[in-house]
């Protein structure tokens, strides 16, 4: 069990957004914001290099600055703030970089005017630097963070960054986009730590056993059903296959599939075993098929 | 409620960007063609540019490293290109808080060595 729980924290650290990589998770929600934004292929990858990019110029503040353990003197803010000018400078003397400039540069610029370095307003702000501010904040409080190194869930992340919204810092409609695209991602990981929450139930007490235990099984499984409305064939998919690569028994992954199948528009009581095994042999395939392009790579 | 500017970032999440943004300039540029040094703006010896070129490389080395950037014949002028690009603003901006904050340190030490 100890083995499955310190896999089960992989799968989940996998999808949650506190990974040593951050500007990785910026570049991979700017593309999903890019996506919904109905950017073409040309702005979108333009918003992922940007997203990536952008903090370059940390690379010139000193050390022992940057990764100071303690609150910093005006002085060591003030250095600090600089990143975005070295970004900037770093950029502009590049021909290619040359674009991701002005990113580097005005990604802390604020919309009321109280960001930095040079205090722009909102007209002054290009969309594209609005968005990639934004992204900025969410991913800066929900990492881990000094001094407790933890994370704040995405519920507190929207609550502080509608905040931003309230004092004319960040933009509404971009940040409203951040929020949705991460939403999305945090229900996926949310449906695979409920229906993990069954199946660990299921192996720990042997359901049918003991009444007691039968009754809270039922009390699981409601929940589940109560707070996850049924989100489709392919998710349920996705899911299994994930809970396969952590080697969970196909009884384990059946019985959680059963317990959340009856919402299924049209679907009889009875057919569940019918859909969660052919789900199942769905995930198995798909897994299989990812095998094989691995091996092409 | 914690507003986004009381969040302090992790090494981990400083670092993990520093990568990210490495990379993808690797990715993206070439860095062969090293700017000529520009003449300062303000009074600088030769010699505390030559410490100050180097105080910046090693800054660039030390955060580079922490960031687990992979080392390469590319990165090697990636870093020269940036020493460079970053001690030209520093001697065209006197005022700079980073030039400052090192010519401190230089001129310290040239002062315990006599």
């Amino acid at each position: 069990m100890d083995r499955l729980n310190s896999e089960v924290k992989k799968e989940i650290n996998s999808l949650d957004f506190t990974t040593k990589e951050h500007s990785k998770r910026c570049a991979e929600i700017a593309d999903k914001v890019a996506s919904y934004l109905g950017y073409d292929e040309k702005d979108r990858s333009f918003l992922v290099n940007a997203a990536a990019i952008h903090d370059v110029g940390k690379r010139f503040i000193p050390e022992e600055i940057l990764n100071k353990d303690g609150p910093l003197t005006e002085n060591e803010r003030v250095i600090i703030n600089k990143h975005t000018v070295y970004g900037y400078i770093f950029c502009i003397k590049n021909e290619v970089l040359r674009e991701y400039a002005d990113v580097a540069r005005h990604h802390h610029e604020r919309l009321n005017g109280t960001g930095y370095p040079d205090k722009l307003t909102a007209e002054q702000i290009p969309e594209k630097i609005r968005i990639i501010s934004a992204i900025d904040v969410y991913e800066a409080v929900t990492s881990p963070h000094r001094p407790y190194r933890d994370s704040v869930s995405h519920k507190e992340a929207v609550e502080i960054l509608k905040s931003n919204v309230e004092r004319c810092e960040l933009e509404q409609k971009v940040t409203d986009v951040v929020i949705k695209v991460n939403g999305i991602e945090l229900e996926r990981k949310e449906r695979i730590e409920k229906i993990l929450s069954v199946g660990q139930y299921n192996d720990k007490f042997k359901i049918g056993k003991d009444p007691n235990v039968n009754e809270e099984y039922k009390r699981q499984a409601n929940l589940i059903l109560k707070k996850g409305e049924w989100k489709g064939i392919s998710s349920d998919i996705e899911v299994s296959a994930n809970l396969l690569k952590m080697n969970y028994s196909k009884h384990q992954i059946i019985m959680a599939l059963k317990q959340n199948s009856p919402e299924i528009p049209g679907y009889e009581k009875g057919l569940q075993l019918n859909y969660a095994n052919a789900v199942l042999k769905e995930a198995s395939r798909n897994i299989s098929l990812s095998k094989g392009l691995d091996l092409r790579r | 409620m914690k507003r986004s500017e009381d969040f302090v970032e992790s090494p981990e999440y400083t670092y993990g960007k520093i990568k990210s943004a490495v990379e993808t300039a690797l990715k993206l540029a070439n860095f062969d063609d090293i700017p000529p040094l520009v003449k300062p703006t303000f009074s600088i010896s030769e010699e505390e540019i030559k410490l100050l070129e180097e105080k910046v490389r090693q800054t660039l080395i030390k955060n580079d490293n922490a960031a687990g950037v992979e080392k390469s014949e590319k990165y090697n002028s990636f870093l020269e290109w940036s020493v460079r690009i970053g001690v030209n603003y520093m001697l065209e901006n006197e005022d700079d808080p980073i030039l400052q904050y090192y010519l401190k340190e230089i001129r310290k030490r040239e002062d315990k060595d006599g």
